[in-house]
């Protein structure tokens, strides 16, 4: 018995540990939560107090110090339990069922006579009551935590749209999402990872809308992680998703409860993570990188032109540098005159060929992002301070770079952008192109983005190719890549992924 | 994985396929916008070079510098311009190539031939003949301002179909026209003439070319025309004079659209061409407070004015090219060649007698399609 629950419970039991069940004394139970299960740590709580009456029962709450509502446990545990008087025959099942029943006002009560499971419920900020002759812990839900409300994200702002994001707490962020979609085919399958931690996970999905194999899928890949801890949803995410080499996102991510919930009505799954506000979606394709939630809140026309723009920043931050290396490099005769004099002008004193230029102002371009990320907001203006003064106009007066090098930079910069969720890949991206532009000039350029296309086409999201929407013409999945259809015309959901239930707009009611 | 390989493998032979390139620093490289070959002192050729340099750093302040050097060849003295400069000689973004009369009258085969074959040479760069002066002087006469000599012949040959008095030839049109048989190459001609102090290298008439030595020339009218036939349409002003009871007056008319036919004829033995062109045109200028030509009689005269003239320019060119230069520059024999075979294997031999004696005959028919008036024409009188 003892191994199997051990297994199911995917942890062992701390060293020591000398009982699986409680006992019935109160002695002991006290004696083993102190001194063995919760040795040594001091923001554990421990509670005694008597019962009334004649025959005084020894009682005791046990609770992790900040995680409970002190004046709820007082009002509604102690105070009932502390005026009423307990039958010293009144013992085992029956008095569990008479405190349950009779004495605690408080909406649910549940009796736990595993230790192991007790003590998870303690940990998660619940009181554990125990009275003398009784062999169970009685779990008072009385979780008092303090959650960051739902702000919006700092990382997915929108002029248009719902401003709430989702929290840290895995309940709220339920919320948020059965709050959008209040449809009983939504559904939330809990799982608990971490050996240590024992996050609770929830995979969410419609059902009858979602692939059944997909979400077998999440479910088998997700089960078979085997960690001692989950932080953030980010360990799941590359734990469990295809081409992990590249940063090429085969999962997408996002802190908002709206786009998650486009993205569970149009057959995808995802993954809810206690203590981290990022959720996790899929499959995730190529398209959707260069989608944004606001693109479906505003006019067709101004969002495809938005996505017009996104697909040119693309092409525009991943090549820049390599091209500009190839045309100064290589094939001068391609730049017009008078544009390729003026740059021979500005290169003229500069000490570093243009190659070394490139990959300069590349790092320091870098360096600056990574070092502006994490910084409060008024030292962050410093830093962009400091970047545009020395890096912009000082470099160049002092002939160190040449000022082609920092529009290009620029150029860079600004359309990386405009695709965030690309970030990472297109980082990855420049460089290898701008590599091969060094080394082959156009050649080597074009060389890269064949043997990257290629690449992209080869991966898959969950068994859906990611770049399905780009390989073969069908007039149903480009309704929504580089243009945005009006909703009328995207009248069926994606294909691959919501195959069994297919039609998302009606014209007429059904009859 | 074996799939990849052989992926990689492919593209890396590509590169063993794709011609000469290399690394170079753009620094390091003068732009020439055009070049001028001279004939030089013993034997040798001088080579004069238009580059763009910047002064001083400013971006902004491009301007024009001359280089000339010799060598035996043109090769060679291309890279003596290299020791004398410091940089070197880009001719990617390079416009144009002028040689001068005496280097042409002697051939500019190899010069020509040189360029076909170097790889940093474009074949559209294009060519010219300096007419009574030497190659190098065009650079040194005056361009419009903000320009260099290269730019603004590379304008000027641009805009030919504006004001068509001299015929365009890039270096592989001349080079096709050398290999054609029965089509005689010709290129524009530069005079330097000063206009209120200024030299200006202006471009205008042909240099006539019998294989690659220079003959003789066309004038710039000459050249319009030949411009007409060779180009297969008639672009520019048609101006010419009106007389009508006793009072003349001169105007000038746009071309619309044309079409200009040249059809050979074999007929019992004889060889002919005939030439007909049709055109479209508008009245763009009229004379002041004499006809009115919204009336039918009145157009119809201009119309048969505008088509007398042109019709005298192309029987006064071929009259030029059969009697005085005896060269078929208009491709007469080319066109036989393509259309009457049978016929061109029997002239073939002596062609250059044959084209002297070839009957071409002219038909010419102009519609004026629009007066360029909404109104009567100004009168003056109240």
């Amino acid at each position: 018995m003892r191994p199997l629950l051990q297994r199911l419970l995917g942890r062992k039991d701390p060293p020591g540990a000398h009982s699986l069940y409680f006992s019935s004394s109160i002695r002991k139970i006290r004696e083993q939560l102190q001194s063995v299960t919760f040795a040594g740590d001091d923001s554990i709580v421990y509670r005694a107090f008597l019962t009334a009456g004649p025959h005084p029962r020894e009682c005791f709450l046990v609770y992790p110090e900040g995680m409970t509502d002190n004046a709820f446990v007082s009002e509604y545990v102690i105070k009932p339990l502390s005026r009423e008087y307990l039958p010293p025959r009144l013992r085992g099942e029956e008095l569990a069922a008479f405190l349950t029943e009779q004495v605690l006002p408080v909406n649910a009560v549940e009796e736990r006579t595993v230790v192991s499971e007790a003590v998870d419920q303690i940990l998660t900020g619940d009181a554990a009551l125990f009275v003398d002759g009784c062999a169970s812990a009685f779990i008072i839900p009385s979780k008092k935590l303090t959650i960051r409300p739902p702000m919006e994200p700092q990382s997915e702002s929108v002029v248009r749209g719902p401003r709430e994001g989702f929290s840290e707490s895995l309940a709220v962020n339920i919320t948020l999402l059965r709050r959008r979609v209040r449809s009983s085919q939504l559904k939330f399958s809990y799982l608990t990872l971490g050996r240590q931690t024992h996050t609770k996970v929830a995979i969410s999905y419609i059902e009858g809308i979602a692939s059944p194999a997909i979400v077998e899928e999440v479910r088998k890949r997700i089960s078979a992680i085997d960690i001692d801890s989950i932080i953030d949803s980010g360990y799941i995410e590359e734990l469990i998703q295809d081409a992990p080499l590249l940063p090429i996102k085969t999962i997408g991510h996002t802190e908002r409860p709206d786009i998650v919930a486009a993205r569970i009505l149009e057959g995808r799954v995802a993954v809810l993570v206690d203590g981290s506000p990022v959720a996790l979606t899929m499959p995730f394709l190529f398209v959707e990188t260069l989608q944004a939630n606001e693109d479906y809140f505003k006019h067709y026309a101004l969002a495809s032109l938005d996505r017009l723009i996104r697909y040119i920043c693309l092409f525009l931050s991943t090549s820049t540098p390599a091209i500009y290396l190839a045309l100064v490099a290589y094939h001068p005769i391609l730049i017009p005159t008078r544009l390729a004099v003026s740059i021979a002008a500005s290169r003229q004193g500069v000490p570093f060929p243009a190659v070394v230029e490139v990959f300069v102002m590349g790092l320091l371009f870098e360096i600056m992002r990574e070092g502006g990320v994490r910084l409060p907001g008024p030292i962050g203006q410093a830093l962009s301070i400091v970047g545009a003064i020395v890096l912009g106009d000082a470099a160049v007066q002092a002939q160190i770079v040449s000022a082609p090098m920092i529009i290009v930079v620029a150029i860079t910069a600004i359309s990386g952008f405009a695709v965030p969720r690309l970030y990472g890949v297109m980082i990855i991206l420049r460089i290898l192109f701008s590599l091969l532009s060094a080394v082959m000039g156009l050649y080597g350029y074009f060389c890269g983005v064949i043997l990257v296309t290629v690449y992209f086409m080869s991966i898959r999201s969950f068994g859906v190719p990611y770049m399905v929407n780009f390989t073969a013409f069908d007039l149903q999945n480009i309704k929504d890549t580089a243009v945005r259809s009006p909703w009328w015309v995207m009248r069926l959901r994606p294909k691959l992924i919501a195959r069994r239930n297919p039609q998302r707009y009606r014209k007429e009611a059904p009859s | 994985m074996r799939k990849i390989l052989s992926g990689v493998c492919i593209l890396a032979f590509c590169l063993a396929q794709t011609g000469c390139w290399d690394y170079l620093e753009l620094e390091t490289l003068s732009f020439v916008m055009a070049a001028g070959i001279d004939v030089g002192s013993d034997e040798g050729l001088t080579l004069t070079v238009e580059t763009l340099e910047v002064k001083g750093g400013e971006p902004t302040d491009m301007s024009p510098y001359v280089t000339t050097t010799t060598g035996i060849t043109l090769f060679n003295a291309l890279r003596n311009v290299t020791n004398v400069s410091g940089k070197q000689m880009f001719f990617g973004h390079s416009h144009a190539v002028a040689f001068s009369e005496e280097l042409a009258r002697k051939g500019v085969g190899e010069a020509v031939g040189f360029m076909q074959r170097d790889v940093g040479v474009r074949t559209n760069m294009w060519l010219c003949v300096v007419r009574g002066s030497a190659a190098k002087d065009v650079f040194t006469a005056d361009a419009p301002l903000g320009t260099s000599i290269g730019d603004y012949l590379n304008r000027v040959m641009m805009l030919q179909r504006r004001n068509p008095t001299f015929i365009p030839v890039q270096i592989w049109e001349f080079n096709r026209a050398l290999n054609e048989v029965g089509l005689s190459p010709v290129l524009p001609a530069i005079e330097i003439i000063e206009i209120d102090d200024r030299k200006i290298p202006l471009v205008q008439g042909s240099g006539v070319f019998k294989r690659d030595r220079l003959i003789g020339w066309l004038d710039a009218q000459d050249s319009r025309v030949l411009s007409y036939l060779r180009l297969g349409k008639v672009t520019g002003v048609l101006a010419t004079e009106m007389e009508y009871q006793g009072e003349k007056e001169r105007i000038a008319a746009e071309v619309m659209t044309s079409r200009v036919e040249l059809k050979p004829y074999w007929e019992n033995d004889e060889l002919s061409v005939a030439i007909t062109v049709n055109l479209q045109v508008g009245l763009h200028e009229l004379g002041f407070a004499t006809f009115d030509y919204s009336r039918p009689e009145l157009k119809r005269m201009a119309e048969e004015a505008l088509a007398r003239e042109l019709k005298e320019d192309i029987e006064r060119l071929i009259r030029t090219l059969q009697q005085d230069l005896k060269v078929d520059v208009v491709g007469f024999g080319a066109l036989i060649k393509k259309k009457v075979p049978s016929a061109w294997r029997k002239v073939e031999k002596n062609w250059e007698e044959e084209f002297a004696q070839l009957p071409v005959s002219v038909r010419v028919a102009v519609l004026i399609t629009g007066t360029g008036t909404l109104a009567k024409p100004l009168t003056g009188r109240p």
